[in-house]
């Protein structure tokens, strides 16, 4: 179930920018809000944990994408996806 | 709606109102008491908290719903970080559910650790204490909150009248406290984080805030995006993230900082670009006196000037490796005044081994600049830990010090504190006690070899994994059975390993908690969700025990009335029992504790609100002053007449602790030493520790967040390209890493999370696997007794064949 709510800051460079808001409109598991300025509100919404990850990955890389904030976490496990919790142990 | 479409609703209200720097509501939230429901939320009840990790003081607002803690999301109304968190900080509420804590009390019988019930596990501390008050010791911490770091203060020097309480913090930002005292006369910085929003050039020295601090270094970052200029400057002994961002990038030797500051100093006045204005007004010099004491002996310009001659651009270039070019850059930049600066510092100047120094030789730019006072130009150093602020340097459970900022060694200090306690006049030791690293080399020596700590009590913190040296510090503890480690913590850890009786705490929103952030900022929070099993607060814990010696007539815990120590009243004048378990929470323990502690932080201008207004509140810096009308008003720059109630009416800027009684701050000379160990032929290169960005400190909580985790699994050995070419090392091999005092297998992550310069190599500590601390050096500085971490003498070699291909 992994749901962020996230804010992404784009470049200023209006070309670059204009670039990545199209590749984040594009991605399915990306719901995309109110931009202010460069700032551009999101949630993402993922099956698991390593979706959410990949997802967070390829956000950061992407040209244009300067910053990801996150500002919300939701913290319930799903099934069929690990529970949150682990011991340091195994 | 069910919990998916409100989570995502939710998500994208957090994210909207973050984006358009507007605040959310969520309803009525925790107020004078506990928390109310929220609105918005037909399950989740919201309440505030401090983030649990960095000194940053991040606040999140937390949703809570059938017991458990549900869902995390940042504050909007916090000006600390407007709503945003880093990677830590969104899976803060994930800490709580480790599935190995610790839930009952155990005793180590014959090797192993046995459940026990609390009164037994009481009463054994209480007769290690007993038996010998004077040779017992509490190791606490910069998590401990602020109302358990002040009992456990009360109760050793106060109580028993020993001095032997020390917290990890020493391990972290004690240098930072005697530059502050031997410059101001008074700790924790003038500014705070609204400089990062003011100012035209940071310089981060040796700190690496796009990973330590991020939230800090994002609130800069998000000024540059929005087409500010703000240049950021790092100069630091590797790349790190932080450096990807930056302007101006100056590789410094390890140790040469100290030649840096100099020789900036050196320019400002070769230049005439000092402030003389500032400085005739301002400003008094200082150099190191024989033998050496924190505040040195008094020198004239005139002298400071000499001392500083041999630092020309050139001579320090060759010590340092800094370009000419860079040290005129920099002093060029401080030589301008209408520009403002602000310098950040953590980790890089305070654990070293001339960290005091470095520390005053910073403040000294910025005064002989002019650099300070203003918002924007301020010399500012942060925090690792939640409450290193609050709860050690204001609370002052470090061995020589007393609430309030004071210390043992004045006689005035103690009266005071023994009048507030209510124990009869010299009943506080004047002798400071043993700092952390003599603490626990005494615990780690037999008593018939003169190791007079047979006992330590272990809070909130984990000695095993973040000592120095830890073979001789820690581990060497294995084989001397007459010494009793006890132990309180939430998992299992490193030093639990070795603990006698282990007590399975509450932690964060489990209890009622005040922090005290970088920014002098007193933040408060409610307990929300019950802790697991037996797990209990600390401050329960020392109530408890305080109550069973003086049940036993141990005269330490009696006040010179013959009431109870920590005797609490109710609103009816009863006094509450407290110390039982049962009725620990008929009180709001915190609110006495907090009230109690407030009356010493009025004696050295550190004033604090009463604790209802920390309930509002999202934390206030302080010192907070009543206001006409009632209500209380932080102070964002002291000694900044415009700002500190403090300065006198008409003066532009008063340091009113002067050491020198004067109203002037110090300005130090201090000359370039090198390093007590540096590479040589047999151990070529610089070994420096840190952190990483996902796990914070030795990695018990965030090592048990699987997104954390799996985002960083273990500990490495960073290692620049060409020394891993020339050793014929490839990434992802293992290698052996060792210094004089021990060895490690590591595998290689060529130029890594950062970027090592040649001769250096980086590994993180916080895997409790791969102990680094085994290998790092005990030394530390003479004035804070802080231990450095960041530089010792190290080597790599290639496994064995066999053991390369087992
Ligand atoms: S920057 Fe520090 S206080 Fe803020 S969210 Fe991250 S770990 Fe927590």
């Amino acid at each position: 179930m992994p749901i962020t709510g996230l804010v992404i800051t784009l470049a200023g460079d209006g070309q670059t920018a204009g670039q990545a808001r199209t590749a984040l409109a594009a991605n399915r598991s990306l719901v995309l809000g109110e931009a202010f300025g460069s700032r551009v509100a999101g949630v993402l919404d993922t099956p698991n944990e390593s979706e959410n990850r990949r997802h967070w990955e390829w956000l950061n890389s992407l040209a244009g994408v300067v910053f990801v904030d996150v500002v919300y976490i939701a913290l319930d496990p799903v099934d069929g996806d690990p529970a949150m919790t682990a011991a340091y142990s195994d | 709606m069910d919990r998916r479409t409100f989570n995502k609703l939710m998500a994208m209200m957090a994210a909207t109102a973050v984006a358009g720097g507007r605040t959310i509501s969520l309803g009525q939230e925790a107020g004078g008491s506990a928390p109310q429901p929220a609105v918005l939320s037909p399950e989740l009840t919201w309440a505030k908290a401090p983030c649990r990790f960095c000194g940053t003081g991040c606040h999140v607002m937390v949703g809570v719903g059938e017991g458990r803690v549900r869902a995390i999301m940042g504050d909007q109304k916090a000006e600390v970080n407007k709503g945003l968190l880093c990677v830590k900080g969104y899976h803060v509420g994930a800490i709580l559910y480790g599935e190995d804590r610790l839930t009952r009390p155990l005793l180590r019988v014959n090797g192993q650790l046995q459940p026990i019930e609390w009164p037994e596990a009481i009463k054994i501390v209480a007769d290690k204490i007993e038996a010998a008050p004077g040779r017992f010791a509490l190791y606490g911490s910069g998590q401990w909150t602020i109302p358990e770091g002040y009992i456990a203060q009360k109760f050793m020097k106060g109580g028993l009248a020993n001095n032997h309480i020390d917290p990890n913090a020493r391990l972290c930002m004690a240098s930072a406290v005697t530059g502050f005292l031997s410059t101001y006369g008074v700790d924790e910085p003038a500014g705070c984080y609204d400089d990062l929003d003011k100012c035209d050039v940071l310089i981060m020295w040796g700190n690496n805030p796009a990973e330590m601090h991020p939230v800090l270094f994002s609130r800069v970052i998000d000024r540059r995006s929005r087409g500010e200029t703000v240049t950021l400057i790092d100069i630091g002994t590797r790349r790190t993230r932080t450096t990807e961002h930056c302007d101006e990038y100056l590789n410094f030797k390890p140790q040469t900082d100290l030649a840096i500051a100099n020789g900036i100093a050196h320019l400002l006045i070769k230049n005439d670009t000092y402030d003389k204005s500032f400085v005739e007004t301002y400003c008094a010099f200082k150099a190191d006196s024989d033998p050496a004491e924190l505040h040195g002996r008094p020198i004239s310009f005139e002298e400071y000037k000499q001392f500083l001659e041999p630092y020309t651009p050139a001579y320090v270039a060759e010590l340092s490796g800094v370009s000419v070019e860079k040290l005129h850059l920099l002093a060029d930049l401080f030589g301008r005044r209408d520009i403002r600066i602000t310098s950040l510092w953590c980790m890089g100047m305070n654990q070293h081994t001339q960290g005091t120094a470095i520390n005053t030789l910073v403040h000294g730019i910025h005064l002989l600049s002019g650099h300070f006072g203003r918002p924007g130009d301020a010399p500012t150093s942060l925090t690792g830990q939640p409450s290193a602020c609050g709860t050690v340097r204001e609370v002052g459970t470090l061995s020589h010090g007393l609430p309030g900022g004071r210390v043992v060694t004045e006689e005035s200090h103690r009266r005071d504190a023994e009048a507030l306690w209510n124990v009869e006049a010299g009943r506080i030791n004047p002798k400071p006690g043993h700092h952390t690293i003599e603490m626990w080399r005494r615990f780690c020596t037999a008593a018939a070899e003169g190791g007079d700590i047979d006992t330590i009590w272990v809070q909130v913190t984990n000695p095993g994994q973040t000592l120095p040296n830890r073979k001789a510090l820690f581990t060497a503890k294995s084989s001397l059975p007459e010494k009793f480690l006890i132990v309180s913590d939430v998992y299992p850890t490193a030093t639990t390993e070795l603990a006698d009786l282990v007590l399975p705490a509450a932690m964060w929103v489990e209890k009622n908690g005040v922090f005290g952030n970088s920014e002098r900022r007193t933040q408060q929070w409610f307990k929300m969700v019950d802790p697991p099993g037996e797990a209990r607060p600390d401050a329960w814990m020392m109530l408890a025990v305080a109550r069973e010696l003086f049940d036993r007539g141990h005269p330490s815990m009696r006040d010179k009335d013959g009431e109870f120590l920590f005797a609490m009243r109710g609103a009816d004048g009863a006094v509450v029992p407290a110390w039982d378990w049962d009725h620990f929470y008929d009180m709001n323990v915190d609110k006495h504790v907090f009230e109690e502690y407030r009356q010493f932080t009025r004696m050295k201008h550190k004033d604090l609100a009463p604790y209802d207004a920390y309930v509002e509140a999202r934390g206030l810096r302080w010192p907070v002053v009543e206001q006409p009308d009632g209500t209380w008003r932080e102070t964002r720059y002291r000694f900044a007449g415009f700002d500190d109630p403090y300065v006198e009416k008409g003066k532009e800027i008063q340091f009113y602790h002067s050491p020198t009684h004067d109203g002037r701050a110090q300005v130090w000379f201090r000359p370039y030493v090198p390093p007590p160990e540096s590479p040589d032929d047999d151990y070529p290169f610089w070994l420096c520790t840190g952190r990483v960005l996902e796990h914070w400190h030795s990695g018990t909580m965030t090592m048990r967040i699987p997104q954390l985790r799996r985002a960083m699994p273990g500990a490495y050995v960073e290692v620049n390209a060409e020394d891993a070419a020339r050793a014929g090392i490839h990434d992802g091999e293992t290698v052996i890493v060792e210094t004089r005092r021990g060895s490690i297998e590591l595998s290689v992550w060529i130029d890594g999370r950062g970027s090592s310069p040649p001769g250096t190599v980086f590994v993180p500590f916080f895997d409790e696997k791969k102990p680094i601390n085994d290998l790092t050096l005990e030394a530390f500085d003479l004035f804070s007794k802080q231990p450095d971490y960041k530089k010792c003498a190290a080597r790599i070699r290639k496994m064995p064949p066999a053991a390369a291909t087992a």
